[in-house]
Formats: structure tokens, C-alpha cells, sequence
């Protein structure tokens, strides 16, 4: 047997870059600090899962991040018995793998997850600090270092996807939204390894389709869409056509959606 | 003796009677039995409905050809699931008879699937357009429909009334050049469906120009159309767009509704406060125009280069034209955009020299007017006439330049053009208001504009459409015809209100939408202990594996698997429009019935969008003899412009009697068959009628028909807006009943309801 670490495999390999827009490293590092759980708000595809992993390494913790779905049953995370030659094994889950070793966990779009599976965090988010595994009869502490943090886009927010509000108040919350221009353009010029001349103009693009929300598309293009466009151009594909399969044939299907925003793509293209 | 035949004919006898006159006839027979044997597969009323209409055909003695081509295309339709469509042409058919003859009517019967591939479900505005033809010109009836192919893709089917009409018009006295023109061999026909053609161009293209503005500014322009208007008019927020451009032919017609999108988004953005046009010279006003429309264009190029290429092809003015002054001012309009192009005169050259000097403060809106009055004394020097009331901007996708100036009355210089606009708007409203479709003859019309118009619909008495009983709680019985329940005609809206309703409802129904859509599809119920499925269940595999081990019988069933639901519902929402619900919310503007319009716009559009089956009805009462229901939407009927006008158009007075309208929405069930059938009440307060002093008796009427409704497997549910309910439980029952403290929340609590109950 393997004696390697529980946690070996989730450490953050290289420093994942992430450009700060505001205090939000100090004020995680603040929460880190007391383990205070966390909650990261915003559009898809503005850096939150990014920013996690920055901080994960940053502060040199093991980082197990999970991504929520309907169909999660709170087994998915605690564990379950599996069946084996001789009998039935307990396997842990990820989120019992981070309490018990001392992990920061990430659960990722937490209101995807139905309502009644998020309420296994209850016990970890207050001043107890506990999992209880009720199948293995075991009431496990959580390590130091364990660390909640989840994230959540405020605009699949309904009367129906909500998170309860007994679980909402246990968390600090970072508002997360798309970078200034400027910002916007110096990531994707990072990222994408382009001029920051041609990166502007991404941007720029990328202002039109986020006119468009709410006139007919339900999200504008985001900063990881930008950034795949970005690096089509990269490798040579021309910005039109880098454009229209990044930024308009992924969010729409609608034809006169179509239509317009390449239009308006054509227009910001000198 | 037809028509009473055609409504009041029960199955068995009509089909009888028309059995006896068919078989007689051997060539019809065969073909006969097949269509019926089709028609009586479809539910009883519209079979009903089928033996009447082919019963009154007959009666119309349409002839041997007409009768087999409707048995025809009962079949061919039927077996698509269309039996609605012969029937409704069947009946147009037997009109035509009676005025045109049976050819006509044999060539309508022919004519109906055609019909069906080129206008689909729109069938019947074409319908009543041929009967209204054959009262007044029956010879022109077959031409017409013998070139249906051609005109209908082009004028549309709501339309085709007005296409007859105009010509009906055009030639009322000459029947020779009529039926040319309804068989499309007039010249004028032929203009007039080319006409046809660009505006339906021009509105097809709307749509992605309206994206394109919103994606350039953020901000979503409003479109309307005057009829007769030569350019675009900016009265922000609104764009007023000619109907169509006739110098641009059907394809181009889409570049340029972007053209002039892009230009009213730059006045948009870079823009000024109006000027003021007092003391200045049309020419002046029409130059400093001109510059302003330079200026924020150029502006609007340093951030979108690309909409040069856009604007470009519209510039077609060239040095070699006429040294008048509408030229040259086209000239320096292409000057001022195209630095590639050369003009010769002196007077463009000063005008590109100003406009140049002037590009490090183009923030400035003041320089339109410096270099506009400046250019415009060069041309009086020049001794050139310049006549405002002919002149019309150019290029084309430009606006007017009404909107760039203050006053009211707008100087001479625009004068013209504006009054056409403004004219053609009142006129479009005006026709808006008793719910025609505009008319897009040349201004003949024009004493129409001032001209009285029908009383409001909401005046009249109402249709009487059933009586209704009602529970006296006190003497414990019930009284039975007590209560009189009349329709009453929705109003019609102005276009502007379905506009607004439109906007305010797209974002939050597309949500809604979407929710539902994954409670039909992705909200799997999770089977476990299956004989078979895809996963193992590990609990019962363990249990299984236990009992083997133990030595006892295991279970087999050791899978689990996910199931989906669908949706097999049917929704009727009944919106109070008592008096209380003219008020406003507390610090807005919006009245508690805007409100309701509002949430129940979102989630008609939404469930529209799914295809699920919704009914909407607006009730009132002022008394037991007139409990007033409101017609906006049936269950099969889309949630289109009709509907949407209707819901706006819900007003709001008189009292709430909630039992007779329980009573009236599960009546409106009887046919929709559907797993789930569920009533929803919005209401804003108890129930009150004028003529009940007892509190008690409507609330406990009013629980008795939710226990009626129940029995017959209708769920109903109440949602009440205000804090005031102390009867909602009682009458809906707990848990199916919400107060609403905050108005604002009938569209998330109406929505999350139809989600619930949609999902289980």
C-alpha cells in the first residue's frame, strides 16, 4: 500500500493567476484565518473558481473542490458503503475526505444541489465544527484546517432555486463581477498570451454581448469566454471568426440574436 | 334554415340527414364515408361541428366537385390532426356559394390544405376576407383564390383583408380592372405586393437591428411605424421607421433598418440637449442638422469603426450631380463621413476644412450649429433657393432631425416630414384603438383621422353566457340560477402598452420559463428497489447480499433508476379587476391591477413558450345579475399580440364576488382533459358584492365552490395581495391559499406555484 497523503492529490500544482479587482485576497485570508465560511457571489466564468484555487495556494492548503448538480445526494459527499469480496468498505467522500484531513473544500454552484443535501454542512458552518456520519454511527471533528467555501450565481436565483435561509446566514459573502475594461484586458491579454491592443478590442466586443442580457440573451459573454476567444486569436484564427464561434454561436440559437450580435461584433471591428 | 342547422344540430341527427342526402349520390359516397369515419375520430364537438358545416354545404347545393374536394381534404387534414380548418372552410364555402356561386365555392374547398401550408393556423382572417369579397365583386372570387399561392407568403394573412380592400377601393365602380388586380394582372397589384414585400422585409429585419442597437448602447429602442413617413424619427426612447423605404428593394431592406438603428444610437450616446431653432433659417436648421449628424456619427466611429462598412453603401451621391442645394448638402454629408471621397466645390471643401478644424472638441455639440449657421450664409451668398418643405434628408438611413430640435411645432424646414410622421402616428393609434390592423393606402384616406369612433367596448351589456347557483349558508341550501354570469369584450390597448408589457415581462418569463422547463425534463424521480435499472442500489444490494449470507431468500430487486415526469396539465388564472385594485402601491406608480397583469403576463408567456395549456379570464361583479368575466386568452389559443392587448387592456371597477367566479373557472374546464386542472384566483381583497350586506355569506359561498371544484378534481388556489386577508385560508383551504404583504411578489409566488404544481 501507497502510504501517500489522504490529501496529496489535491494540492494546487503551479500559482494559478488571478488578478485582484478589489480586498478580495486580504479579506479571505481574513476568514481563512478564523475558518469562517465563505461565500463567493457572482456571473459565471468571472474567476470565482479561479480565485479559489489562487488562494488555495496561496495559503498552502489542499483544495477539493466539487461541482453541485441536482441529482447529488448528500452520500455523494459524506460516503457510502461499497461492496468488496469480503463484505461492504466505507469510502469517504469529498467532503468528509476535507474534515477529516484538513482540506479547504469548494462546493461549486451550491443552489444546484437540491436543498435537503446542502443541509449536511450545517454542522461543519457553526461553532461545533462537526460531521456526523450516522451510517458509521461516527462523529468526526473537523481538522483546523478545514474550510468551507461556496459559490453561487445570484442570476440563477429563483423562487425555486434559492439556497434555504438557515443555510445562507452561515456565511461571509464576496461579491464577484466582470473586471473593468481595463483589468478585463490586461487578464485576457495574460491568459490568452495576446496584445493587449487586440485584447481591448475583445473587451470591447465582449461590452456588446453584455448589452445584450436581458434583450434577449440570459448572460453576457463572460471574462473565460473572452479569454477563449482571446486565444483563438492567439492561434491565428481571425477575430471575426474567433468571435463568433467563442462569443455568439455557444450562447445563442435564436437567429436574429445571431445576427445582431455579430452585427455588432462587425461594428466594433475597425 | 342552414344556419340554425349549423349551430344548433346535435351529432346523430345532422350526421342522419347528411348521411341520407350523401349516400344517395354514388360518387360521393366512397369518399364520403372516408372523411366521416376520419371526422368522427375527433372529440364530439368539433365532429359536431363537422356534420353541420358539410350538412350546410350540401344545403347550398355547392355541386358534386366542391362536396369531394371537402371530403378531400377532411381526410388529408383529419389525418394530420386538422379537422378545424375544413370545417371553418367548409362554412366560408357555403357563403361563397350563396353569392358566387358553386365554382368559387368548389375552388375554396380545392384551395384548403394549399391554404393550410401557406398560412398554417391563421386561416381565418383569408376566410372572412373571400365571404366579404363575394358580397361585394363575387365574379372576383376565383381569380383571387387561384392566385392565393402568390399573394399570401407576401401580404400574410392578416392582412390579405386590407390587400382585397385596397383594391376594392382603387377599383369600386370598374369590375374588369378589379379581378385583374385580385389575379395580381394590374399594375398597380403588382406594385402594391412589391410595397407588401419591402415592409415585411423591413419588419422581419426588426428584430436583429432592435438586438444590434441594444448590443451597441444597452439600451433596447422602441419601434414604431408610421405609414407614409419617407425617414426614421427619433422622439427617444421611441424610433418611428417609415414602413418600408421604396427606393430600397426587399433585400437591402434589413442593412438599412441596422443603418438607421446605428445612427439613432449615435445621436443616442454622443447626443446633446436639443437645440433650440428660434432665429435661425431653415437652411440653418437643416445644415446644423446635418453637421450634429456628422458629429455624433464620427464620434460613434472612433468607438465602432466597423460601422462604417454599415454606412457606407448608403452615401451614393456623387460630385457629378446638379449644383443644387439638396445635392450639395448630400455631398457634404458624404464628405463629412467618407474622408476617401473628392468633391470639387469650394463650399463642401470650407464645410470638410470646419468639421476638421473641429475634431479635437467633437464632445461639443455647440460646433453643429457655429459651422452649420456659417455654411449656411456661405449658401445664401451663393444664391442658391433652398426649399424646406420638398427637401428630405439624405442619405436614407438617417433620421429627420425632428428630434434634434425643441420646439413643439417644429420650424419649416422639417415641417413637412414631421407632420406626415406625427399624422401617420395618430392615424396608426387611432386604428390601434378598435383593434384593426393599420391601412397602407396612400393618405386618400385622411378624413378618416378625425372621425368619431365606435363606443369603448367595455360599454356594452355584456353576453349572458350561464346562470350560476349559490350557497346561502344560513338557511343551509342552495339557491339555484342566482347568479347571472356575462362575457363582456376585452378592450383593445395601444400598441405601446403590449410594448411595455413585452419589455417588463421577457427577462424574468425567460427564467421562468427555463425553471419549467427543467421540472419537465430534469427533474427526475429517483426509483429505488427496481427489478431492473441502470445503477445498482447499494443499499438493497447490501440488504440482498446480507440475506444471502444469513442464508435467507434475497431480495432481487437490488437496481434503482430515474423516471421523468411530464407535464399533463391545465391552468386557468382569473385576475380580480374589482375596483380596489385601481390603487397604486404604496410610493409607485403602478396600480395593484398592473401588477397582477404583470406577474400573470410572465407566466402566460412562459407556459406559451412550453406549450402547456392556459386559460385567462379578468372577473368583476356588480351585483348578482352581472358577475362580468373578461375573456383575455383560451386554453388553446397562443399568448400572442391578441392576448397580450387584451391583458393590458383589463380595467379595473366594481366588486369581487369570488364564489360565481369559482364556479364559472371550473366550468371552463369541461373539456380540457388533463391529469392535473388547476384554478388560480388573484384577488386583492375578501369577497364584496353591492348587493350583500352578510360578509359571511359570500366567504362560506365562496368555500363551498372550492369544495365543488375539488369534487370534480379541480385544485384551486388563492393568492392575495395585501396584508389584509383574514378569509383566504378559510375559503381556499390551508396551505392553498397565499398572502402577499408585498404586491411585488405575485410574480415569483404565481410562478413558483405553477412550478410547484407542475413538478409533482
Amino acid at each position: 500500500m501507497n502510504a501517500e497523503h489522504p490529501l496529496a492529490r489535491y494540492r494546487v500544482e503551479g500559482n494559478p493567476y488571478y488578478r485582484a479587482t478589489g480586498a478580495e485576497i486580504e479579506v479571505f485570508e481574513a476568514a481563512h484565518a478564523d475558518r469562517i465560511p465563505m461565500m463567493l457571489k457572482g456571473p459565471t466564468g468571472c474567476g470565482k473558481t479561479r480565485f479559489v484555487e489562487h488562494m488555495a495556494h496561496r495559503l498552502g492548503r489542499p483544495l477539493i473542490t466539487v461541482a453541485c448538480h441536482e441529482d447529488m445526494t448528500a452520500s455523494d459527499l459524506v460516503g457510502r458503503f461499497l461492496l468488496d469480496a469480503e463484505g461492504t468498505v466505507w469510502q469517504d467522500g469529498p467532503l468528509t475526505l476535507a474534515v477529516r484531513h484538513g482540506a479547504i473544500l469548494y462546493l461549486d454552484e451550491i443552489v444546484e444541489a437540491r436543498q435537503d443535501t446542502t443541509v449536511v454542512i450545517h454542522p461543519l458552518t457553526d461553532d461545533r465544527r462537526v460531521l456526523p456520519i450516522e451510517k458509521r454511527n461516527e462523529l468526526i471533528a473537523a481538522h483546523p484546517d478545514f474550510h468551507l467555501v461556496v459559490s453561487y450565481n445570484p442570476g440563477y436565483q429563483s423562487a425555486v432555486k434559492d439556497l434555504k435561509e438557515s443555510t445562507k446566514q452561515r456565511f461571509v459573502a464576496l461579491d464577484f463581477d466582470y473586471p473593468s475594461p481595463q483589468v478585463e484586458s490586461e487578464i485576457i491579454a495574460h491568459e490568452a498570451g495576446i496584445s493587449e491592443d487586440v485584447a481591448r478590442l475583445v473587451v470591447e466586443i465582449g461590452a456588446r454581448s453584455r448589452n445584450l442580457r436581458g434583450h434577449g440573451l440570459d448572460e453576457g459573454a463572460s471574462t473565460r469566454m473572452l479569454i477563449q476567444a482571446g486565444r483563438l486569436i492567439g492561434r491565428g484564427i481571425p477575430v471575426r471568426e474567433a468571435c463568433r464561434i467563442a462569443l455568439v454561436v455557444p450562447v445563442t440559437d435564436d437567429v436574429d440574436m445571431r445576427a445582431a450580435l455579430s452585427r455588432a461584433i462587425e461594428a466594433c471591428i475597425a | 334554415m342552414t344556419t340554425a342547422i349549423a349551430v344548433g344540430g346535435t351529432a346523430p341527427d345532422t350526421f342522419d340527414v347528411l348521411g341520407r342526402m350523401v349516400l344517395a349520390r354514388e360518387t360521393l359516397a366512397p369518399s364520403f364515408r372516408e372523411a366521416s369515419a376520419v371526422a368522427e375520430g375527433f372529440a364530439p364537438d368539433l365532429w359536431d361541428d363537422w356534420c353541420a358545416s358539410a350538412l350546410a354545404l350540401q344545403r347550398a347545393n355547392a355541386g358534386v366537385a366542391c362536396t369531394l374536394a371537402f371530403f378531400a381534404a377532411t381526410t388529408r387534414l383529419g389525418r394530420r390532426g386538422d379537422l378545424a380548418t375544413p370545417i371553418a372552410v367548409a362554412r366560408a364555402a357555403q357563403a361563397i356559394c350563396r353569392e358566387a356561386g358553386s365554382r368559387a365555392a368548389t375552388a375554396l374547398t380545392s384551395a384548403a390544405e394549399t391554404l393550410v401550408g401557406l398560412v398554417g393556423v391563421e386561416i381565418d382572417p383569408v376566410l372572412t376576407a373571400l365571404v366579404d369579397l363575394s358580397q361585394k365583386r363575387p365574379e372576383a372570387v376565383e381569380p383571387a383564390i387561384s392566385v392565393l399561392a402568390q399573394v399570401l407568403p407576401v401580404v400574410g394573412s392578416s392582412a390579405y383583408g386590407e390587400w382585397l380592400a385596397a383594391g376594392l377601393r382603387a377599383y369600386a365602380t370598374d369590375k374588369v380592372r378589379l379581378i385583374a388586380y385580385v389575379a395580381l394582372e394590374d399594375p398597380l397589384a403588382r406594385e402594391r405586393l412589391r410595397d407588401h414585400g419591402r415592409a415585411g422585409a423591413l419588419r422581419r429585419a426588426m428584430p436583429e437591428a432592435i438586438g444590434f442597437a441594444a448590443a451597441l448602447s444597452g439600451e433596447k429602442p422602441t419601434i414604431r411605424f408610421a405609414h407614409g413617413a419617407a425617414r426614421a424619427s427619433l422622439a427617444a426612447p421611441i424610433v418611428v421607421m417609415p414602413e418600408s423605404f421604396p427606393d430600397v428593394p426587399a433585400e437591402e431592406q434589413g442593412a438599412l433598418a441596422a443603418a438607421v438603428l446605428a445612427h439613432a444610437t449615435a445621436h443616442r450616446l454622443f447626443g446633446g440637449a436639443p437645440f433650440d431653432p428660434r432665429r435661425l433659417k431653415p437652411v440653418q436648421i437643416a445644415l446644423t442638422s446635418l453637421i450634429e449628424d456628422a458629429r455624433v456619427e464620427t464620434l460613434a466611429l472612433r468607438r465602432f469603426p466597423g460601422l462604417a462598412r454599415l454606412w457606407r453603401p448608403f452615401h451614393v451621391i456623387g460630385p457629378d450631380t446638379a449644383r443644387t442645394v439638396p445635392f450639395l448638402m448630400a455631398r457634404m454629408a458624404r464628405a463629412l463621413f467618407d474622408p476617401a471621397y473628392e468633391d470639387p466645390e469650394h463650399w463642401i471643401a470650407k464645410a470638410r476644412a470646419l468639421f476638421d478644424a473641429a475634431r479635437d472638441r467633437l464632445d461639443d455639440p455647440s460646433i453643429s450649429r457655429e459651422i452649420g449657421n456659417l455654411l449656411g450664409n456661405d449658401l445664401g451668398q451663393m444664391r442658391l433657393s433652398f426649399n424646406a418643405k420638398t427637401w428630405v434628408v439624405d442619405p436614407i438611413y438617417r433620421d429627420d432631425h425632428a428630434g434634434l430640435w425643441t420646439s413643439e411645432r417644429p420650424p419649416e424646414a422639417e415641417a413637412t416630414e414631421i407632420d406626415v410622421a406625427v399624422e401617420a402616428m395618430k392615424r396608426k393609434e387611432e386604428e390601434r384603438d378598435d383593434g384593426r390592423p393599420g391601412d397602407d393606402l396612400p393618405p386618400e384616406t385622411d378624413e378618416a383621422v378625425g372621425r368619431a369612433r365606435p363606443a369603448p367596448a367595455s360599454e356594452d351589456d355584456g353576453t349572458v353566457i350561464g346562470r350560476l347557483p349559490e350557497w346561502d349558508h344560513e338557511a343551509a341550501q342552495e339557491r339555484p340560477d342566482w347568479v347571472t354570469v356575462r362575457a363582456y369584450r376585452p378592450n383593445a390597448t395601444a400598441e405601446e402598452a403590449v410594448d411595455r408589457l413585452n419589455d417588463v415581462v421577457s427577462g424574468p418569463a425567460r427564467r421562468v420559463e427555463a425553471m419549467i422547463r427543467g421540472a419537465r425534463l430534469g427533474l427526475p424521480q429517483r426509483l429505488k428497489r427496481q427489478g431492473e435499472g441502470d445503477m445498482l442500489d447499494l443499499d438493497a444490494a447490501i440488504g440482498a447480499a446480507i440475506a444471502r449470507r444469513v442464508g435467507e431468500a434475497p431480495d432481487h430487486r437490488v437496481y434503482r433508476r430515474t423516471d421523468r415526469k411530464i407535464r399533463d396539465l391545465a391552468t386557468l388564472i382569473m385576475i380580480d379587476t374589482s375596483e380596489s385594485t385601481r390603487d397604486r402601491l404604496p410610493g409607485r406608480s403602478n396600480r395593484v391591477l398592473d401588477v397582477e397583469i404583470e406577474a400573470t403576463a410572465v407566466l402566460a408567456t412562459a407556459i406559451d413558450a412550453l406549450g402547456d395549456r392556459l386559460a385567462l379570464e379578468g372577473f368583476a361583479s356588480d351585483g348578482r345579475e352581472d358577475v362580468r368575466i373578461t375573456a383575455v386568452k383560451d386554453f388553446a389559443d397562443r399568448f400572442d399580440t391578441t392576448s397580450k392587448a387584451r391583458l393590458a387592456g383589463l380595467t379595473p371597477g366594481r366588486s369581487t364576488r369570488l364564489g360565481a367566479v369559482l364556479r364559472h373557472g371550473g366550468r371552463r374546464f369541461a373539456g380540457q382533459r388533463a391529469y392535473r386542472r388547476l384554478l388560480v384566483v388573484i384577488t386583492d381583497g375578501e369577497p364584496f358584492d353591492v348587493d350583500c350586506d352578510d360578509p359571511i355569506y359570500l366567504v362560506e359561498d365562496a368555500r363551498r365552490a372550492v369544495r365543488e371544484l375539488r369534487s370534480a378534481g379541480i385544485d384551486a388556489f388563492g393568492l392575495g395581495i395585501g396584508a389584509t386577508h383574514t378569509t383566504g385560508d378559510r375559503i381556499f383551504g390551508r396551505g392553498n391559499f397565499v398572502a402577499l404583504a408585498r404586491p411585488e411578489d405575485l410574480g415569483k409566488a404565481l410562478s413558483a406555484l405553477y412550478f410547484r404544481l407542475a413538478s409533482r
